[in-house]
């Protein structure tokens, strides 16, 4: 071979790009290199010292994953010397805290003296809860380091259990830095960084202060990183145990951009949540709804039977009376009114499964059009990689922090890289931190407008008068998660709505204030409320984590949506709801799953989504196809008198442990 | 008298202000002025002259005429025994202790005689205040030749040629390094002094700095120069206060003068400097550390490749080198580098200067060629050891340097030298031990030093120091074992060969060089329970001579726990129960002249047990 870019590890002739480090260079040729520091997607710190190789020529060990791969570079991966090398930071990290499940004393009694020690620290009576997942915890077996040949230094910082959501734990910590590597320069938080130094080095909240005094927003990106127990979270502190889960991937249905998460469950439980590394869009990051608002799903509030109103007072039902009642009043008010007086507020948060039911119910079993929702539309998706190369990032109207911390991440690295960012926004908007350029509305964007330049607009935020402008490419971000998939299931927005028209409704817990035009209200929704108890019939909607389906995400990426876990009692998904009413209604539907009205139904009929079938979205997200040709002329906007659901009000109204989180940072939440 | 025909240098180091060298210079102007001589004689604050032991100075020019440690008293006798009547003071002439004949001439004392002067070449004769000065021997000449007179690949050239090595302590050959960021691709560059100077007892750059400063800034602006930066930072201590005063005094003098600043000198050239006061962790003097803490970060190093010079500060190319090899920069431009490279060995050009500290008569600094010997540098210059003890050991780079024994004392001082004796020239400490060191207790200082200064952020340097730490104590105290040894050295070893920098990969050099050079004493407090040199405490006991004992009671009257008892005229009793081993009996009694020590320190063996 006469290429340039060519080395050897452990004697394979290996390519590499220039500017690949040994380690990329050997974990794609299935080379393993252990690592402890090394955060993927963040500039390696070389601190734990873990990935130490033997290169050819060098002086001493080389730290793979930071030093660049070279040509003709000879690297030896596991010789004795590399080995006796990584067996002493083994044994240095584990005598250098409470790592209860590797250490092990000279004498028996030893271990029992040990052990006792660290149940007092943990105040708790379970070993470390990392256990089986610690990547210390492997690197101490694979290299046989059990032996105590130093003795272990106590522990200097207590642990801290006070704030409501995550717990630190100084006494595992081995200061590899990749919570502040996820805090810093992944998520651009800058809430943990280093602190003190030498051997009373801590990893602290800007200036040593608690979480809940910091900046923390609680994205919870650290504890995902941590290597080992030493950042947790509290409420499955011991419960998460790996041999006790089962985890289901599938998507966040918090907002537009569609993270891959990980689900684990214990017991029909949602015990965890952890972003999916090696996915699209999200790349293993979340936001604080996406990693901690799943409490509500098991919340002993929920709506489990149908409910009908009985003398003014909502009373339980069965789901046959509920769907029989509704279907005689949609017949009455139909002979009375015709078909346009049967409207159906749909929430752009159900999946395209049910979105595609509902709007196939009115249409061909009532011959109804209006069906509709409040979600604005904007023009073109984001493309998640075009953030990453703009020159200058424009956000117009989109509190990203807020609403979309995700995609906000990219655009908070996208500056630290040097982009200069300019926030246009008549309110408050956190992103405005690391704004070069501050603007009240779009009248002064022109003159910043340069080579390279993105807008980002939340939809309800009308860019048209910058639409077409030289240089500048427009993206929509949307808050809800299926937004787009509403869009494509023929569901349009509508800007202006006169209530008065409709003389039946049914609301996806869209709500509605004045429903005394209304002569039948049907409510679908997960929780007791306000306008349920305008409604005549009350139906309890299982939610995303109870059944499976798809989402399209603000990329138009279609990402498959899995159940979980088994919905409270009664709750019936969207899709089945509308199955069963049209079958009341004398029209017997064919498909009688989610695969089925995907695969059979919406993809054969819907073009853009053709041959995009439940296989090929097994692993991964697919983008949809002719993209650009769907756009939106304009933007909608949501309709005066209808408000957008308030997720940071719902996370606090229903999941008790966040309350106090939420009231104290997103105060500001709309 | 003709006008300012003498000129009292009065050292303004900041060894010599601690002594109120400041006093002394307003009392002799002063004292010049009731007797009327202001026109004739003129008082100079100087930069320092290195012999800080014997501050504050005083020289008298052109008589030549060195006096130390001179006070207040005798300051009017200065003026009128010497600058009126021709007679120099007898009393302030400087006695070598060796061989303690007054030495009034200050070329004829050994300290001085045997230097040369680059660096230090306008220590104490100029006043580092008054740019004036600095021009009037020459300063910013180079400049005006490197700006007018030489392309920047020249310059770079040229100091290639002289085969300057980064005095910093790695030794990496400046020329290149400069090469390298010329080269590196991009529009911004930048300069950086490393003036973050850490190691205990070591005060080059701190003298360069109060000295010279303006040395500093002609190197930075001719490096400006030759790489294409705009901008410099001179990163300086802040524990260095007067070396700040004095930098920031030149930066705004020679910004008046239009030498930093745009279009200097008319060539079009910009440059600006700006000064940068650490925060005071060691670990910042760490090239990428230090670059971290100019940009606001956490003073943390990073892994190298990247190297600064391809990106440095905010990711721009970037060259750093310290204090003394800025200093440096002038001189070779102006005198060329056939004649720098003239001087020191074939691998090590030009001068260094050293801290000369510890057992050693003459402490202070001093700036010799290189390849000069140790043995030189300690006896010729230093005058040898005090008390006529016998000469163990002497460290060179500070903590992070090796211990070199007596048998390596004829070593050449150059970079490769010290690297094979398993030291480092560091920055340029040098520490001289005697017999009554011990070499185990010494390791455990300096390294007790590294895990006090470790940034904590790689893991052999975070924990492996201080596990080394731990198993020298147990050493100290008698319970360390053959296993502790070899665990100790293994470990040594692994800290060395894989931690993440400089401080890391150097801090084991004093253990290893210890065992390597004086494994015996090691082995006396392992396998004896004995300590040779008599300083740890768990292996000394304290007992009383009796047939020297004079029965004074000074050591009564100073012993804080009780331990010693005894009435007057008779030999004293020790409590070995009570003593604390504080030492103090041993330094109070005044028969170890007279009839030997009365109190003797004596190593007892087999009083620990093995564990």
């Amino acid at each position: 071979m006469d290429k340039d870019n060519v080395m050897k590890i452990n004697g394979k002739t290996c390519e590499f790009e220039p500017g690949e480090t040994i380690l990329q260079v050997a974990t794609r040729n299935n080379i393993h290199i252990p690592t402890l520091c090394y955060l993927k997607g963040a500039h390696p710190t070389g601190a734990c010292r873990m990935c130490v190789v033997e290169v050819k020529g060098a002086p001493g060990p080389i730290a793979a994953c930071s030093s660049p791969a070279a040509k003709n570079m000879e690297v030896l991966t596991d010789t004795p010397r590399i080995i006796d090398a990584r067996k002493m930071v083994v044994e240095l990290l584990l005598i250098s805290g409470n790592h209860n499940c590797a250490v092990r004393g000279k004498y028996p009694q030893d271990w029992t003296d040990f052990q006792q020690e660290v149940e007092t620290y943990d105040r708790a009576d379970d070993i470390c809860v990392a256990y089986g997942t610690c990547k210390l915890q492997a690197l101490a077996y694979k290299y046989m380091v059990s032996e105590r040949r130093l003795d272990r230094i106590p522990t200097r910082y207590p642990l801290e259990y006070d704030d409501p959501l995550v717990g630190r734990d100084f006494s595992r910590c081995i200061l590899c830095g990749r919570c502040v590597q996820a805090c810093v320069d992944v998520q651009v938080n800058n809430a943990l960084s280093h602190g003190y130094r030498g051997n009373i080095a801590k990893i602290v909240v800007r200036g040593d202060m608690t979480l809940p005094d910091s900046d923390c927003v609680y994205c919870g990106e650290c504890i995902q990183a941590c290597p080992v127990g030493s950042l947790f979270e509290k409420r499955n502190r011991f419960s998460s145990r790996m041999w006790d889960i089962t985890q289901v991937r599938t998507t966040c249905y918090y907002c537009g951009i569609g993270c891959q998460i990980n689900l684990f469950i214990k017991e029909n439980e949602i015990v965890k949540v952890e972003g999916v590394e090696e996915a699209k869009p999200n790349s293993g990051r979340l936001c604080f709804k996406g990693r901690f608002g799943f409490d509500f799903i098991h919340s002993g509030k929920r709506l489990t039977k149908p409910l009908i109103k009985k003398k003014g007072k909502l009373s339980e039902a069965s789901w046959d009376e509920a769907l029989t009642l509704i279907a005689a009043k949609i017949n009455e008010i139909k002979d009375k009114y015709g078909p346009e007086a049967l409207g159906c507020m749909v929430s752009t948060k159900n999946t395209n499964e049910d979105l595609f039911q509902a709007k196939k119910f009115f249409n061909n079993v009532l011959s109804s059009e209006q069906v509709f929702h409040f979600e604005p539309a904007g023009y073109i998706g984001i493309e998640y990689e075009d953030i990453k190369n703009a020159s200058t990032i424009v956000i117009a109207g989109a509190d990203l922090n807020r609403d979309n911390p995700v995609a906000a991440s990219y655009v908070k690295q996208a500056v630290l890289k040097g982009a200069r960012l300019i926030v246009v926004d008549p309110d408050q908007n956190e992103l405005s931190k690391f704004a070069h350029v501050r603007l009240k509305s779009l009248s002064g964007l022109e003159k910043e407008i340069r080579d390279g330049t993105i807008l980002i607009h939340d939809p309800d935020f009308d860019v048209s008068s910058v639409n077409g402008k030289d240089n500048l490419k427009i993206y929509s971000i949307t808050r809800e998660n299926n937004t787009n998939g509403a869009y494509l299931m023929g569901i349009t927005p509508k800007s202006d709505i006169d209530l008065k028209a409709y003389k039946f409704i049914y609301s996806m817990g869209q709500n509605i204030k004045d429903v005394k035009s209304v002569d039948f209200l049907v409510v679908q929704d997960v929780f007791p409320g306000k306008l349920q108890e305008k409604a005549d019939v009350v139906l309890p909607a299982a939610v995303w984590v109870e059944y499976d389906g798809t989402y399209i995400s603000s990329d138009y990426r279609v990402n498959r949506v899995r159940k979980a876990v088994d919905p409270p009692v009664e709750a019936k998904p969207t899709w089945l709801i509308f199955k069963e009413l049209a079958g009341k209604m004398g029209q017997d539907w064919e498909s009688a799953r989610e695969k089925e009205i995907w695969e059979q139904e919406i993809i054969k009929n819907i073009s853009h989504l053709e041959g995009i079938n439940y296989n090929i979205l097994a692993e991964n997200g697919v983008k949809i196809k002719e993209i650009e040709k769907i756009s939106f002329e304009k933007t909608v906007s949501t309709p005066k008198g209808f408000e957008r659901p308030n997720l940071h009000k719902i996370l606090a109204e229903q999941c008790r442990d966040l309350q106090d989180i939420v009231q104290k940072r997103f105060k500001e939440g709309k | 008298m003709k006008k300012n025909l003498r000129q009292l240098l009065v050292c303004a180091g900041t060894g010599c202000v601690t002594c109120n060298s400041f006093e002394i210079k307003e009392q002799l102007e002063q004292e010049i002025f009731n007797r009327g001589l202001q026109d004739e004689v003129k008082v100079v604050a100087t930069g320092c002259q290195g012999f800080c032991d014997r501050g504050p100075i005083v020289i008298v020019q052109p008589d030549g005429i060195f006096y130390r440690q001179v006070t207040r008293k005798e300051v009017p006798r200065l003026i009128t025994e010497h600058l009126l009547n021709g007679k120099p003071i007898k009393e302030l002439i400087f006695e070598p202790p060796e061989t303690e004949v007054p030495v009034p001439n200050l070329m004829d004392i050994g300290f001085f005689k045997h230097q040369r002067l680059i660096i230090l070449r306008n220590r104490g004769r100029l006043d580092p205040e008054n740019i004036d000065e600095y021009i009037g021997f020459d300063g910013y000449l180079a400049l005006e030749k490197a700006l007018t007179k030489m392309k920047p690949e020249n310059i770079i050239t040229e100091i290639k040629n002289a085969g300057l090595r980064g005095r910093g302590g790695a030794g990496f050959p400046t020329g290149i390094k400069w090469e390298l960021t010329r080269k590196s691709s991009g529009d911004i560059k930048y300069i950086v002094c490393n003036g973050d100077e850490g190691d205990p007892g070591a005060f080059m750059d701190r003298s360069v700095l109060e000295a010279d400063p303006h040395a500093i800034i002609e190197g930075m602006l001719i490096g400006g120069r030759a790489i294409g930066a705009q901008k410099g930072f001179m990163y300086v201590r802040s524990e260095y206060p007067l070396a700040l005063k004095r930098l920031r005094i030149a930066l705004k003098q020679a910004e008046e003068y239009g030498l930093v600043g745009e279009d200097i000198l008319g060539t079009g050239f910009n440059f600006s400097i700006e000064v940068i006061p650490g925060a005071g962790a060691f670990v910042c003097g760490e090239e990428t550390a230090l670059l971290a803490s100019i940009e606001g970060r956490v003073g943390r190093p990073r892994p190298r490749p990247p190297y600064p010079a391809e990106k440095g500060l905010w990711d721009k190319p970037t060259c750093i080198n310290n204090v003394e090899t800025w200093a440096n920069i002038p001189r070779i431009i102006s005198r060329g580098a056939e004649w720098f490279s003239a001087i020191g060995t074939e691998t090590s050009k030009g001068t260094k200067i050293f801290s000369l500290v510890g057992k050693i008569n003459n402490t202070g600094l001093v700036e010799v060629p290189m390849g000069i010997s140790l043995r030189d540098i300690i006896f010729e210059i230093g005058g040898g050891l005090p008390k006529g003890k016998k000469f163990k050991a002497v460290q060179t780079g500070g903590p992070s340097g090796g211990c070199i024994p007596e048998k390596l004392l004829d070593l050449p001082i150059d970079y490769d030298s010290l690297a094979q004796a398993g030291s480092i020239m560091g920055s340029g400490g040098m520490i001289v031990m005697d017999e009554d060191t011990c070499m185990v207790d010494l390791a455990r200082y300096f390294l007790n030093f590294t895990v006090q200064e470790s940034c904590g952020k790689c893991t052999p340097c975070r924990v492996g120091t201080r596990h080394m730490v731990e198993l020298l104590d147990k050493i100290c105290a008698g319970l360390g074992t053959a296993a502790d040894l070899l665990h100790l050295e293994f470990l040594a070893k692994t800290v060395k060969s894989t931690s993440l920098c400089g401080l890391g990969q150097t801090a084991p050099n004093p253990v290893l060089t210890t065992i390597k050079n004086f494994r015996d004493e090691y082995e006396a407090h392992i396998v004896d329970k004995r300590c040779p040199a008599l300083v740890c405490k768990a292996l000394i006991t304290y007992r009383v001579i009796k047939e020297k004992c004079t029965g004074c009671q000074r050591c009564v009257s100073v012993c804080p726990t009780g331990a010693i008892t005894g009435p007057r005229a008779e030999a004293h009793n020790l409590d070995i129960n009570k003593c604390i081993k504080c030492r103090a009996c041993y330094e109070i009694c005044r028969f170890d002249a007279i009839a030997g020590d009365a109190i003797r320190i004596e190593s007892e063996p087999g009083q620990q047990e093995e564990v």
